[in-house]
């Protein structure tokens, strides 16, 4: 049908391949429709414009912004952390109103701080999909680590905003509701941090796997990046237990569930963006190996000239 | 094959890989701060936790040491054996070592409903807390290494000759996890039973 | 045929190392116990107690994990790593 109709067979064959795939039979006659050849000629982004109508290049600036969130949310956390005087943390075997009391006294760092872990909560995301990117590149055709590791860590980001609202809440009125309230919404707070595990753990192992079981040909992780994501995950599931103590060091004040999974949370969190990117610098060296219509690195110098959007239209048939 | 085997031990190489052993600091990291929480909650409370120590059953402690660090030895010797192409002993070597595991699977259930019964759970006082939680997570460890001992197994039932970079590989990673998993026991033996 | 035969003393020999290895640990383990029947000093013994699961978990480090037969760098972060908290856990024990 399409050969008939003069266009060019490799497209028909290569419609898998390319970034712009109509089913067939979906234009079937309509000459009007111009189809690009999935397999990119040498020269012919010059010749005729934009030859894809999806942007193959590499974007490096926007992969190092969203990475570099990861410092930036340690940062952020951690002063809010201390601005809230989590240290020590005011304990589960606390009387409501020592609790309330303490809250009051120290109010306007205590919410300032929860605002702060409230801000870092949100950069979650884009440091998240920065590293997650590159398992999706390991898996590409059907990447199902990839998907887990991106509704995972949509739901860690949301849960992990949730925490601090109710850490605020709780100051919001003391000593001027009944303390037992603000006793409970803090503690509400606490079981957020430590029980909205699961989703990180599955977002961080899903992290870990991508790298450890996706075939090695194109990681940009190196293997043991996924070992220690996989034990980050055992060393965190201790949150869990604070479930059962309102005192010593397993309650939620205490090392085993909030401390030592904190440090190292901050520890990894450091270290995997130290790797990511190492991982971007890899990827923009293999882009800027690449020849081909449409391929290579988008990193525009200063003194490059301007170009406007050209928005993307059909081209005319020849 | 076998000039091959013995570059192989004789030349310092890694055993298993980079990234388990990534996976083995970390794992060693986590417990070390545990192991100092320890000391740090017992400088608070001194009686308690002698008290604690001395209501622990030292024997069964013993037992239970003896039979990880012979069921370490039983996954050493089937690593050997597997390198030699001996894949039929290493699977008799894996059962045993399987074995070992199953006894302390389930002796540390035994010790804890007897301390339970005892009026000793977890919520008694932080050295039982602390007991419980540890020694909790180091089962967990445990049986995550008889299902990795199980995969062993299996992967020594298709060794005829000499093992592939692949097997020798996952070889080296399972028994490097069972042998991690002995030597936090060491220490958790030595603090719960021993120092209290 | 020679060959593998050096090959298998070769893992004779190993052999017989590990189950060496195995036999000190279970002297160790044992030696640990009987400090703790006989009242020692509770600060030596305790210092003791320490020092010896240490020793133990160098031997399993060592012998069991192969890390005696590694690259010189695992080597020393591995008997850096026993020294250090085996430190840090007697000084804990006896100073706090």
């Amino acid at each position: 049908m399409h050969e008939k109709n003069g266009i060019r067979p490799q497209a028909a064959v290569n419609t898998y391949s390319g970034a712009e795939f109509s089913g067939p039979g979906h234009d079937c006659g309509r000459r009007e429709l111009q189809r690009v050849p999935a397999v990119p000629s040498p020269g012919s982004l010059q010749s005729q414009g934009a030859g894809t109508s999806m942007e193959l290049r590499l974007t490096p600036l926007a992969h190092r912004i969203c990475l570099s969130m990861g410092h930036v949310l340690t940062f952020i956390y951690l002063v809010g952390w201390l601005c809230a005087r989590f240290l020590p943390i005011p304990g589960a075997d606390w009387p409501a109103a020592k609790l309330a009391t303490w809250l009051l006294e120290n109010k306007t760092g205590y919410q300032l701080g929860c605002m702060l872990m409230l801000i870092a909560g949100g950069l979650l995301a884009p440091w998240g999909s920065a590293l997650a990117i590159w398992t999706r590149k390991t898996e590409a055709r059907f990447p199902v680590i990839y998907v887990s590791q991106i509704t995972s860590l949509a739901a860690s980001t949301a849960l992990f905003v949730i925490i601090p609202i109710f850490w605020a809440l709780a100051a919001f009125r003391a000593t001027e509701i009944p303390v037992d309230i603000t006793q409970m919404l803090y503690d509400a707070g606490w079981y957020l941090f430590l029980w909205v595990g699961p989703p990180f753990y599955i977002w961080v192992a899903t992290l870990g796997l991508g790298i450890v079981l996706n075939p090695p040909e194109h990681q940009l992780f190196p293997r043991w990046i996924g070992f220690y994501c996989l034990a980050s995950v055992l060393c965190w599931s201790m949150g869990l237990m604070q479930v059962f103590f309102r005192s010593g060091p397993t309650s939620y004040s205490g090392m085993l569930p909030t401390w030592i999974p904190l440090v190292e949370f901050f520890v990894w969190m450091e270290i995997l963006t130290f790797y990511g990117f190492r991982a971007i610098r890899l990827q923009e060296a293999q882009c800027r190996a690449e020849v081909g219509e449409g391929l290579g690195v988008y990193a525009p110098h200063w003194d490059d000239p301007l170009v406007d959007s050209i928005t993307d239209t059909p081209r005319s048939r020849n | 094959m076998a000039t091959n085997f013995m570059a192989q031990q004789r030349a310092p190489r890694i055993p298993g890989e980079v990234g388990m052993w990534a996976f083995i600091i970390s794992d060693l990291s986590v417990f070390s701060l545990y192991f100092i929480t320890f000391l740090f909650e017992r400088s608070q409370n001194r009686e308690a936790f002698q008290t604690g120590s001395h209501a622990l059953h030292l024997t069964m402690g013993v037992i239970n040491t003896l039979v990880l660090l012979t069921s370490s030895l039983f996954v050493a010797l089937a690593a050997q054996a597997l390198r030699g192409g001996y894949g039929s002993v290493a699977q008799k070597y894996i059962l045993a070592a399987i074995a070992g595991g199953l006894t302390f699977v389930i002796n540390k259930p035994i010790e804890w409903i007897e301390k339970v019964h005892a009026g000793l759970g977890p919520h008694h006082d932080n050295f039982f807390q602390l007991y419980f939680m540890m020694t909790g997570l180091h089962l967990l460890h445990v049986v995550v290494g008889m299902v990795v001992l199980f995969y062993l197994w299996r992967l020594a039932g298709r060794v005829k000759s000499a093992p592939s970079e692949r097997q020798l590989r996952f070889l080296e990673n399972g028994a490097n996890y069972w042998h991690l998993v002995d030597l936090i026991w060491l220490v958790l033996f030595a603090l719960f039973y021993l120092v209290g | 045929m020679m060959e593998s035969e050096v090959a298998n003393t070769q893992s004779d020999s190993h052999n017989a190392s590990l189950i060496s290895t195995w036999a000190i640990l279970v002297v160790l383990t044992l030696t640990s116990w009987w400090f703790k029947d006989h009242d020692l000093r509770p600060d030596a013994a305790i210092t003791l107690v320490l020092i010896i699961s240490f020793v133990k978990v160098f031997m399993v480090g060592h012998s069991f994990m192969e890390i005696g037969r590694s690259p010189r760098l695992m080597r020393a972060i591995f008997a850096t790593w026993c020294a250090l908290i085996c430190t840090a856990l007697v000084v804990l024990a006896l100073a706090l």
